[in-house]
């Protein structure tokens, strides 16, 4: 989970940050730092592009919290502000320069060889597996699966966000189950490899 | 013939599903074990852990929302009276924060003069010689944030600063056109990324000199 679902400020405390207080703005900031950043990398993967959403998103909720009203609404307005940079990064040809540095269409041999890299000592276990998984994705497919099964958007929701149909958005979060089917499946095999006593 | 992944997805998640879809899975070892990785997935997903920003990260954002009269923002953004001084404050004190952050990270003493500013500065310790691509690409962006982040430049400047800033602006621009052509091999790019890290490493002392100078 990202933690928006624990992210439920005092409506006293959204008023005090509206009115210019900046310690209630970082109070405000504890709450939502942390799943705006988690958002963000579950998405696009980068820290440093991480960084910049979260950074993006806080000035925006400084300056535009004047607008906002209903602070039981406040974690939710604060996710589709994170949710709408994050897309448009992924629109943004830097991401598409970035992620070019991989190539996205041999992610299984990718995690394989992650995988064999790793150091052999300690197990991983299936969480760090499920997240290098989710990150060998194609963006957009990571994106919709994060979104619809961790965020709780509804497919409707989806594809407003992205401008896209929903059944756009169904057949992307099919095909994000695939991938991680395929690729968790690679990465049990490498495991298994590694496991076996060597007779050299 | 199984149920199709959309198909299970749309039974894990209490969708409609056309009629036969529910009554084969039901009779059918392969989708329902399918049915149940797929809700285990999500399990899995919703159990990631919650990731933590650097710590440096609320101190940037001070920074960044500060309203500058030289920043083209300002015209637009009309807080309400209270939060300019407070932003302003805060800014102050993160910009502080970072300073001594850096200073400490670096290992180096902060320029105090403007002169040779480029050729007297020492190399930073922590170089980027070796370093792999994606951490040059990270390194340039932390350094256009924190050079984002800094106060505008005082009304007044030595020539010979302002001089320094434009030929590191202009370095950093040419790189950056070369980045983006299309034809460029990985070890020309990771070349160019080390080149970006280095001039913006040099734009942010020349900056740093230009504020003390300043005082």
């Amino acid at each position: 989970m990202s933690g928006f679902a624990d992210c439920k400020p005092e409506a006293d405390l959204v008023e005090r940050a509206r009115r210019g207080d900046m310690r209630a703005h970082e109070t405000l900031y504890a709450a939502y730092g942390g799943p705006v950043y988690t958002l963000a990398m579950r998405l696009l993967g980068e820290p440093a592009q991480a960084d910049e959403i979260l950074q993006e998103t806080c000035v925006e909720v400084i300056r535009h919290l004047d607008d906002f009203r209903d602070a039981a609404a406040f974690a939710g307005w604060v996710k589709r502000i994170a949710t709408n940079k994050c897309l448009a990064q992924l629109r943004g040809t830097w991401h598409r320069r970035v992620r070019s540095l991989g190539d996205e269409s041999d992610a299984e041999a990718a995690l394989a060889t992650a995988a064999g890299e790793a150091d052999p000592g300690p197990e991983i276990d299936d969480g760090e597996r499920l997240a290098r998984a989710l990150s060998f994705l194609p963006p957009t497919a990571r994106a919709v699966v994060w979104l619809y099964d961790v965020e709780g958007y509804s497919h409707r929701e989806i594809a407003e966000l992205m401008g896209k149909s929903v059944s756009f958005s169904k057949s992307q979060l099919a095909r994000a189950h695939q991938r991680l089917r395929d690729l968790l499946a690679t990465d049990e095999e490498v495991h298994s490899c590694m496991r076996q006593p060597s007779n050299f | 013939m199984h149920a199709t992944t959309e198909q299970l997805l749309s039974l894990r998640d209490g969708e409609p599903v056309p009629a036969g879809v529910a009554a084969h899975v039901d009779g059918c070892a392969h989708c329902a074990r399918e049915l149940v990785r797929l809700g285990q997935a999500r399990d899995g997903l919703r159990r990631l852990p919650r990731l933590e920003p650097p710590p440096s990260a609320w101190q940037e954002v001070l920074l960044r929302a500060a309203p500058s009269p030289a920043s083209p923002a300002a015209g637009r953004y009309r807080p309400r009276p209270a939060v300019p001084a407070a932003l302003a404050a805060s800014a102050v004190l993160a910009l502080a924060l970072l300073l001594a952050t850096g200073e400490r990270e670096t290992g180096a003493p902060l320029p105090g003069t403007t002169t040779d500013l480029v050729a007297s500065t020492p190399a930073p310790a922590s170089s980027v010689n070796g370093a792999a691509m994606p951490e040059l690409v990270e390194r340039s962006r932390r350094l256009e944030s924190a050079l984002r982040a800094m106060p505008a430049a005082p009304r007044v400047t030595r020539t010979g600063t302002a001089l320094a800033v434009a030929e590191l602006q202009d370095g950093i621009f040419e790189i950056d056109s070369r980045l983006s052509a299309r034809d460029i091999g990985p070890e020309h790019e990771q070349a160019l990324w080390r080149q970006r890290v280095d001039l913006m490493d040099a734009l942010m002392q020349v900056r740093y000199a230009e504020l003390a100078d300043a005082r």
